[in-house]
């Protein structure tokens, strides 16, 4: 042999060796990638599912909207799950099925009648009453892995036998029999690329495809296709048509969310029809298998003329491969896209509620857990709220602006609205322009609260013997502070008003009265009462405290007066009900803790100066409208020195606000409480259904007449005469004078005929 | 047609209150009015404040929901599925807050799961709400208050 032959031998046979080598390198590569976790799934964040019974507070914009964002399609007649249609008064639906934690809710169809916004009947549509059902919950968002992808995953049982026949249709005709790549593809579309003198035609198979997508970058040459083909042909070695094609569907790009690429078919669904990949029917499985041609170029949004064209050549290739009858085909040509609207449709529409989520969420769990493994977190946001708070809080601060000509956009707000009872939080509002993601407003502020302090004042001084009767000096006060500085108060109005019932005091936000029944109870005592309200954040114990000069978020204010609204009983605010894996299994459950932290008689008489507030204090100026108009409500202003801060939280039976306005540069405003906050709380409140304020009156108070004037027991028909909650035994036994309001014949007539 | 007996009443009244009165030159005596938690207080010559009611007509047509949901609560309590019976009884007081059923059946969940303090509290809870012409309800949570130890 000549030593040419030699090392021509020991070449080949070298090369071989590196060959062999190479390919179980690529072998192990390929086997590695796909046995092992192969995504990063981002936690899932859904609303509250809206509960449906007789009785409910719900109005038409609010349901219509909770439809509209659920995806609902308004049609002529039900058909289909996810559809609704109006008859005059009446709405008919057929919902979705959805596995709630606590069992499953079947797909149905119902009708139901609002009237007097509140739901005034709900029927199936086979004729029975239904007590009560849950729609599906909206998906709000996600808590994003830094990469730019973002997925649903899907087994192949949840995907329609109809998508998987027209993916292999359309992309690889030869799936089911080559074995990774089709020699016969390639050479059509070498031929093909030839006449048309360029690149035309892909003569790539799904399995080169997912090969592409999964394993390598977008970069094309001759290296990287015999690469391509090589991987492709160990992925058929090892795993089944059926692994492939999973894989497939779960990895294929099918558009742009924000910075978040759309993979995978299971939520491209969502994001085009906000549908689940099983409820997609061969019109929509047409468009998102179109879409794997490209995604951007055939953007329907976008390209409506150009994804329609691609859709219905989609629709031409099912029907030759007889997945469509001729009737079937025809219908489906002449359909729109029927995507879902555009508007909205972002991954994180509520920026600062998903930060609060966040922030809750980072209490219990990594957070490379809640980015990478595909947690669905059930979180209490009310979506119908949340819209209605943005709006009235982006709009009245426009009309503020330009009411006060005011430079636009210097002014901004907190919102945070949380449910009476459980304290979940059900919108939060950190920005003017909600969208925005920036700082949150409604959590991380910290702004003095001026007088919304004031109500842990007089729940102070109710637990220490005092009544909303008694009476207490509003003349200016002067108070020596530690270090021998001064502080003197004044009121708003820089007049003082006599000796004054602790009740008017309270309503009419009087500082002189206030400052000198803190400082006759003791500031320790005001202390106690703030932390016992639900403030945990540590604020300075000195005599301006008692006229608010701790400082506070919405959320905080809205968890103390929260302990107000709930009878006494603190509940920490909560953002999540549940944590679940994507299997259903429950991780953690955010359940329900409440605690007593004031005796009910107390909170009872506190409630009722609050509600005195609004009927004749400084919360008169609240303008409801609509049904609101007559509902009981309670709530406080505040104003801090300047006008740099002007807040308000207050409540109904269902709900309580708090809202902050002010500057970011903490400058001067012309606002109030009363003329800034409490206005953006008055139209929310407008649009919001809702109860009266209802307390449950605890036994051992009574009302009774009292003297305004004096605090002494009085009667019906006598001037200043005040009906007040007095705890039994407390009532004054003295007998005020009696100027009559009228005759008392003629009042005791009309009372008998009353 | 005669006079009604109620007219007739009326017109005693008026003239037995007439006599009164004239006779008499003391202020009004306090009057026990009606609590506003029926009625809101009526005030002569300017707008009545309305009190926070505690009259709950809505929640007694959410009762349907309320008996429901108490139903399928009480299914799972029964079968010592205690996280599932707390679950529902969430959701019921999502419904209806004030209805001392909720807090009753929480109450036994938490003290069967071991969760005394959690028991206790809503026992409590409970007692604020419950009406006070419901016995059996407040017994059965006083009862509980007095058995969970804390």
């Amino acid at each position: 042999m000549s030593p040419f032959k030699r090392w021509l031998i020991r070449a080949l046979l070298l090369s071989f060796c590196f060959g062999v080598a190479g390919i179980v390198a690529l072998d192990y590569l390929v086997r590695e990638k796909f046995e092992g976790k192969k995504w990063s799934i981002p936690a899932r964040v859904y609303a509250r599912p809206l509960e449906l019974y007789v009785s409910k507070p719900l109005n038409s914009e609010g349901f219509e909207y909770e439809l509209s964002r659920l995806a609902y399609a308004q049609v002529e007649k039900l058909t289909a799950a996810g559809q609704w249609l109006t008859r005059g008064q009446e709405y008919q639906v057929y919902s979705r099925g959805f596995d709630f934690l606590d069992g499953p809710e079947a797909a149905q169809k119902f009708s139901l009648k609002i009237r007097n916004s509140r739901i005034d009947t709900l029927e199936s549509l086979s004729g029975n009453d239904l007590a009560l059902l849950r729609l599906e919950p909206l998906e709000i968002g996600g808590i994003y892995p830094n990469h730019p992808e973002n997925r649903t995953l899907v087994s192949l049982l949840e995907v329609p036998p109809l998508l998987g026949e027209t993916l292999i249709a359309v992309e690889d005709r030869g799936f089911v029999s080559h074995f990774g790549v089709s020699p016969k593809s390639i050479l059509r579309a070498a031929l093909a690329n030839i006449r048309a003198g360029g690149v035309v035609q892909g003569g790539s198979t799904i399995t080169q495809q997912l090969i592409k997508n999964f394993y390598l970058d977008s970069r094309q040459n001759l290296g990287r296709k015999i690469l391509e083909s090589l991987m492709a042909v160990l992925l058929e070695l090892h795993y089944t048509k059926a692994q492939i094609l999973e894989t497939y569907i779960n990895e294929v790009y099918l558009g742009q969310s924000g910075a978040q690429g759309v993979h995978g078919f299971g939520l491209a669904s969502q994001h085009y029809f906000g549908r689940t990949l099983s409820d997609m029917d061969s019109v929509q499985i047409a468009l998102l298998v179109g879409l794997v041609k490209g995604a951007s170029y055939y953007n329907p949004w976008k390209n409506p003329a150009r994804a329609l064209e691609r859709r219905n050549l989609v629709l031409h290739i099912m029907h030759e491969g007889q997945l469509l009858t001729s009737a079937e085909y025809r219908m489906a040509i002449r359909r729109p896209l029927g995507i879902v609207t555009r508007v909205g449709k972002t991954l994180q529409p509520y920026p600062a509620f998903l930060d609060l989520v966040r922030r809750q969420l980072l209490q219990d769990y990594e957070e490379s857990d809640l980015k990478t493994e595909g947690l669905a977190i059930f979180t209490t946001l009310d979506p119908q709220a949340q819209h209605q708070a943005e709006l009235s809080l982006s709009q009245t601060l426009d009309n503020l602006e330009s009411e006060y000509t005011m430079p636009a956009g210097g002014l901004q707000s907190g919102l945070a609205m949380l449910a009476l009872g459980s304290a979940e939080v059900l919108a939060l509002v950190g920005d003017r322009k909600a969208q925005y993601s920036g700082f949150n407003r409604a959590i991380d502020i910290r702004r003095p609260i001026g007088s919304l302090v004031k109500p842990a004042v007089y729940l102070a001084a109710l637990g220490e013997g005092y009544s909303l009767s008694s009476l207490i000096s509003d003349e200016p006060v002067a108070v020596k502070g530690p270090d021998q500085s001064v502080w003197e108060p004044r009121n708003f109005s820089r007049q003082s008003h006599g000796e004054v019932p602790l009740y008017q005091a309270l309503a009419s936000s009087y500082n002189h009265a206030t400052a000198r029944l803190g400082m006759n109870v003791g500031l320790g005592l005001v202390e106690t009462t703030l932390q016992a309200s639900g403030i945990v954040r540590p604020f300075s114990v000195v005599p301006s405290l008692l006229l608010g000069s701790l400082e506070l978020s919405p959320l905080e204010v809205a968890s103390m007066y929260h302990t107000f609204a709930a009878d006494g009983f603190y509940t920490k605010p909560r953002a999540i009900r549940s944590v679940q894996t994507p299997r259903g299994d429950v991780l953690k459950r955010y359940s329900l803790r409440s605690e007593r932290r004031f005796s009910s008689s107390t909170i009872y008489q506190l409630n009722y100066a609050l509600s005195l507030v609004m009927q004749e204090g400084t919360g008169k100026r609240a303008k409801l409208e609509k049904e609101a108009k007559q509902r009981v409500t309670a709530g406080k202003t505040g104003t801090t020195n300047n006008q740099r801060d002007s807040w308000f939280s207050g409540y109904d039976g269902d709900q309580l606000v708090s809202v902050w306005v002010g500057r970011d540069d903490n400058g001067k405003t012309p606002l109030t409480g009363s003329t800034g906050a409490l206005r953006i709380w008055a139209d929310l409140m407008s649009h919001i259904p809702g109860r009266d304020l209802a307390m449950a009156k605890p036994a051992n108070l009574e009302y009774y007449w009292v003297d305004s004037a004096t605090g002494d027991a009085s009667g019906e028909n006598c001037k200043g005469a005040r009906l007040l909650p007095v705890e039994v035994g407390q009532q004054s036994q003295k007998k005020a004078q009696c100027e009559w309001r009228q005759n008392p014949v003629i009042h005791w007539w009309r009372k008998v005929w009353r | 047609m005669g006079i009604s007996n109620r007219a007739v009443s009326r017109l005693a009244l008026l003239v037995f209150a007439g006599i009164s009165v004239a006779c008499s030159v003391a202020p009004v005596q306090v009057e026990d009015a009606n609590s506003p938690s029926i009625s809101p207080p009526q005030v002569i010559d300017r707008s009545a404040p309305r009190a926070p009611s505690s009259s709950k007509p809505i929640e007694k047509k959410a009762g349907a929901a309320s008996d429901e949901l108490l139903r399928q609560a009480y299914e799972q309590y029964d079968q010592a599925h205690w996280q599932r019976a707390v679950q529902l009884a969430e959701r019921g007081l999502r419904i209806d807050r004030h209805n001392a059923n909720w807090h009753f059946l929480l109450a036994k969940c938490y003290a069967s799961l071991g969760d005394s303090a959690r028991a206790r509290e809503f026992a409590s809870q409970g007692l604020t709400y419950a009406p006070s012409g419901n016995g059996p309800l407040r017994e059965g949570l006083q009862t509980l208050l007095i058995d969970v130890k804390p």
